[in-house]
């Protein structure tokens, strides 16, 4: 286990240094001045030559490079230009709500699209098979921003049961929070869920054909055990490894949810910093967000040994 | 029945005629199907026409802003007076360029690294490390961070779009030469002296068409809706492009006041996403074989 698990972290180094360098490259890669850039439209020369001096940029690329990746290690991801402050510092004061609102997506998804995908593949091209189908097909077609949009206007400006817009913090009570993420939870679970839902129905579907699903059967289980016990847990590896794959199409829907429902989150400091050209701040971002990309998919390689015995690390 | 069912898939090739026919039949046989495709077919009329006819799109009538859709404006009017239907029907063109042109352009880059990094094992380790790396930048940052930085036209869109899509196609298509570079036919190719190239282009190259085209109408309607998040987050089309993204971008402060103006554009932009979609479905069961025997 430990050995995997060193090895696998092992194997990830090369793709943080190419994130690393690729986020490097990027204001360089810009035509013009990379000090301006990462200046800013508003900044005087002055600004110019003091993020020229700090970043280095006198010396060769490589040297640049190192030290830039040097102060990432240290966590020292640089200041952002419109509020001066560590954009560390920001992507932690931002962190809550992000955090809150993604681990209530996925534990929506888990409840709403797993138990949709066994039915689909129990009563494969029956009528609730093909309705969870398209249901899925919508899921992956129609917008985040008009799945919120929608959301909102029902559920809160004409029921009234959720606030509009905003984010309630923890520390003022776990209800408020609660309810202040549940409508952009569920719009991003309504775009989610179609993938969990499509690969669970056809992991089940090649899972309830084997002779142990016939074994569970013939010795007298009741469907719902054969389904739900014996069948689904053959399925769990496929379903974690899609919830990995997923943390992507996740986060694009994070950024866009945060947008529509004004929640104080990274997906929001993302797309402040790009309006506000806060190249620091956009940078800074692009790697938290592909590093939790790589630990979410080790973790999730990690969590095959619950689902299937066989697998030893 | 499906030829595919039973005969192999590299032997699919041959009598090409015959089995498109066959194909363009089975693949429309669903009323589902068969509406998808009058959608796009829609969706390329208007996208050609709309420009044509309709020169007031961006005209600004203070007095009738933000009015409920009517006989007058179908889709009601922006905070700024603009029809909204006319601006939604202009913003087809774009949304239909920037889903073909990602689309074409991640094939041809998609395919070529998929080819090289399947067939020459040297190639192969740098390339996917390449593409693991791509892949581990979340593909909607990714392209606004492309975007912001070479400033928003439809080029640089077309780029920002196109570059996170590329390691999933080149993926595909590396598991597809993979996996058939262990076929006897390629092994017959090789004892006959064939020239590398040529078992690329001749052999390799022609199975691959069927993983491609249901990856490149996926990429298709992701640019699709990848565009449109891009507009809505201000990273997008530039404005005076009328734009599905862009529309409901300069719409969504008005939102309590105006919720045509997001809700229309958003339809449209469902609409043609999903006819994609269902059409890269069909796609997948009628070219995968797998898919095709679980059906019937």
């Amino acid at each position: 286990m430990f050995k995997y698990i060193s090895s696998r972290l092992l194997a990830s180094v090369p793709i943080v240094l190419f994130v690393a360098i690729f986020v490097f490259l990027l204001s360089h890669l810009a035509p013009g001045d990379p000090a301006a850039l990462i200046a800013g439209e508003n900044a005087t020369p002055e600004q110019i030559a003091q993020i020229r001096d700090r970043l280095h940029l006198d010396e060769p690329l490589v040297t640049q490079f190192g030290y830039w990746f040097s102060d990432i290690l240290r966590f020292d991801l640089g200041n952002s230009i419109f509020s001066n402050r560590p954009v560390t510092e920001l992507i932690a004061a931002r962190l809550e709500p992000t955090l809150v609102l993604t681990s209530l997506t996925i534990v929506l998804t888990i409840f709403l699209a797993v138990p949709a995908g066994v039915i689909a593949a129990w009563k494969v091209n029956s009528t609730s098979d093909r309705s969870i189908m398209i249901l899925s097909v919508l899921g992956f077609s129609v917008p985040a921003f008009l799945i919120g949009y929608a959301n909102m206007y029902v559920f809160a400006l004409k029921l009234g049961w959720f606030p509009v817009q905003g984010y309630a913090n923890l520390s003022d009570g776990v209800l408020g929070t609660l309810r202040s993420v549940a409508l952009p939870a569920f719009t991003i679970t309504l775009v989610f869920w179609a993938l969990v839902a499509r690969i669970t129905r056809a992991a089940m579907i090649e899972i309830l054909q084997e002779g142990y699903t016939r074994t569970a059967r013939a010795k007298g289980l009741s469907e719902g055990k054969v389904l739900f016990v014996h069948a689904l847990k053959n399925a769990g590896v496929p379903i974690s490894t899609v919830i990995g794959v997923g943390i992507a199409i996740l986060i694009s829907g994070v950024v866009v949810t945060e947008s529509v429902f004004n929640i104080p989150g990274i997906g929001r400091l993302v797309v402040d910093a790009i309006t506000q050209r806060d190249f620091p701040v956009v940078q800074g971002t692009m790697i938290f967000f592909s590093v939790v990309l790589i630990v979410v998919n080790l973790l999730v390689d990690l969590s095959y040994v619950l689902f299937d015995p066989r697998i030893r690390y | 029945m499906n030829t595919s069912q039973t005969v192999p898939r590299q032997h699919v090739q041959r009598s090409r005629m015959v089995d498109f026919r066959r194909f363009l039949s089975e693949f429309t046989d669903g009323r589902v199907e068969k509406s998808a495709v009058l959608i796009l077919i829609a969706a390329l009329l208007i996208s050609v026409i709309a420009p044509m006819v309709y020169h007031s799109y961006s005209d600004i009538n203070p007095l009738d802003r933000m009015k409920p859709p009517s006989a007058d404006h179908f889709f009601g009017t922006d905070h700024l007076g603009r029809d909204v239907f006319e601006r939604t029907m202009v913003g087809t063109r774009n949304s239909l360029i920037i889903g073909f042109s990602v689309a074409i352009a991640t094939t041809i880059i998609g395919c070529i690294l998929g080819l090289v990094s399947g067939f020459i094992s040297f190639g192969d380790k740098i390339i996917m490390r390449l593409m693991d790396g791509f892949m581990a930048i979340p593909n909607v940052l990714l392209a606004i961070a492309l975007v912001a930085l070479m400033g928003s036209s439809l080029l640089t869109i077309i780029i920002a779009i196109s570059v996170p899509e590329i390691p999933r196609m080149a993926r595909i298509v590396r598991s597809v030469v993979v996996s058939l570079k262990e076929m006897p036919f390629i092994d017959a190719a090789v004892t006959m002296g064939t020239p590398q190239w040529k078992i690329l282009l001749r052999h390799l190259l022609p199975n691959t068409v069927g993983a491609l085209s249901v990856q490149a109408t996926a990429t298709c309607a992701s640019a699709i809706m990848t565009e449109a998040i891009l507009s809505f987050l201000g990273a997008g089309t530039p404005p005076n492009i009328p734009s599905w993204g862009g529309i409901i971008a300069e719409s969504r402060v008005f939102f309590q006041i105006a919720p045509w103006a997001i809700g229309f554009p958003g339809l449209m932009l469902s609409l043609l996403v999903l006819s994609v979609n269902i059409l890269g479905d069909r796609l997948r069961e009628v070219l995968d074989p797998r898919v095709a025997r679980r059906r019937s």
